[in-house]
């Protein structure tokens, strides 16, 4: 009995001690390839090009190819600059970008990073809104956006359940119900409440400060 | 110089967007929303939720999407590249500064608080834009359904959420809704 249950224990932590073997780097630090501002767009490009879904799908893949692929940074100056990203206000990809370009290869580099992550959404907006009304009234293609249209609103329960897993608790509870009441009882715009909750949190930040 | 206006306009709304957008992606879109269709009447709020969808269909960051598209209904491509670039530039600016003060003041009480209370404030940004698209996306039982169904897959499973648009724009065809 006390063997099995040794083994299956053994068993539990066989992949764990090898999984936390492999999260040692075998090469760490070096730069495997070269940084070019030429090389920052076409990483960008990719990145743009493929993603769908928007930032929080990009930034994975950001860290994959600067980390891993291209070995440009490290993991942890990778973080801190997606901290940044994600505090400024803007799309968090095209921030990552910019910050990323700029750390690696100065104005140029921050360029590079932001036109590389735009240009393929861009352009494929255009050619769908030049398209719009011819295209999205055939029967069949009005069905399947509805179709669509209604698995939005579940991706967007599932951004906001995101953000509160992440700070779950009663005090978030309490204030996401109170600026939601404040949304929807009032015509305040959104830009206001966006303010006042800077705004608020800043003065209770001083407050909890001065004690 | 209509056209001059016009493009004026746009990068001006964009613009005042692009100071307020945290947290990326869907909590911008209310506030897209509250410029283009409230303020502006660029789109109706059905067209508005269209391009949503198209949005999260299409490769690229959403409100980069919504910013070119709408630039473009209302005044060509110059119209899309004013609308986009109004919508970058204060982010631009923003995390430039924020990128040299990040390091020294991170840990100050302010700083903190600031980004505590952005985050209920985020998540009602993005539940109040979900409950603005059900009014539109609901129209039966059948739409309903379709949601939670891809609710549930997307909390359940870890499939990556192009899968479930796709579910979804193949159930909307064979439901017909």
């Amino acid at each position: 009995m006390t063997n099995w249950v040794a083994w299956k224990r053994f068993r539990r932590n066989l992949p764990r001690v090898q999984s936390s073997r492999a999260m040692v780097r075998e090469k760490p630090d070096a730069p495997a390839q070269p940084v070019s501002v030429p090389g920052l767009f076409i990483s960008f490009f990719r990145i743009g090009a493929f993603t769908i879904g928007g930032g929080y799908a990009m930034v994975p893949l950001i860290g994959h190819e600067l980390v891993e692929v291209r070995g440009w940074l490290r993991e942890d100056a990778f973080e801190e600059l997606l901290l940044v990203g994600q505090s400024a206000p803007g799309p968090i990809a095209v921030n990552t970008a910019l910050l990323v370009g700029y750390r690696l290869a100065g104005i140029p580099g921050a360029l590079a990073g932001v036109l590389g992550t735009i240009t393929v959404p861009f352009t494929i907006i255009l050619l769908i809104a030049a398209w719009f009304s011819d295209f999205f009234h055939l029967p069949a293609v009005a069905s399947g956006l509805a179709g669509v249209r209604s698995v939005v609103v579940a991706l967007m329960v599932l951004a906001a359940w995101r953000i509160f897993r992440r700070n779950h608790g009663v005090s978030t509870v309490i204030a996401t119900g109170g600026f939601l009441a404040v949304l929807i009882c009032t015509d305040l715009s959104p830009f206001l409440v966006v303010l006042g909750a800077l705004l608020a949190g800043a003065a209770a930040g001083v407050f909890r400060g001065r004690r | 110089m209509n056209l001059l206006v016009l493009l004026g306009q746009l990068f001006f709304s964009f613009f005042s967007v692009g100071w307020v957008s945290f947290g990326g992606g869907q909590a911008i879109l209310p506030i897209i929303q509250s410029v283009v269709v409230t303020n502006r009447g660029w789109l109706s709020t059905g067209e508005f939720v269209d391009l949503i969808a198209i949005s999260q269909i299409t490769p690229g960051p959403v409100a980069i999407n919504t910013a070119t598209f709408v630039g473009y209904r209302i005044a060509g491509v110059p119209g899309a590249v004013s609308a986009t670039v109004g919508l970058v530039i204060p982010p631009v600016i923003v995390s430039s500064v924020l990128c040299l003060l990040m390091r020294r003041h991170r840990d100050t009480p302010v700083v903190a608080g600031m980004q505590a209370a952005l985050k209920p404030a985020l998540i009602a940004l993005i539940l109040y834009s979900a409950m603005v698209v059900a009014q539109v996306a609901f129209t039966g039982y059948a739409t309903v359904l379709v949601a939670v169904a891809g609710l549930v897959v997307l909390l359940r499973s870890g499939l990556h959420p192009l899968w479930v648009i796709v579910a979804s724009a193949g159930a909307g065809v064979l439901l017909g809704l």
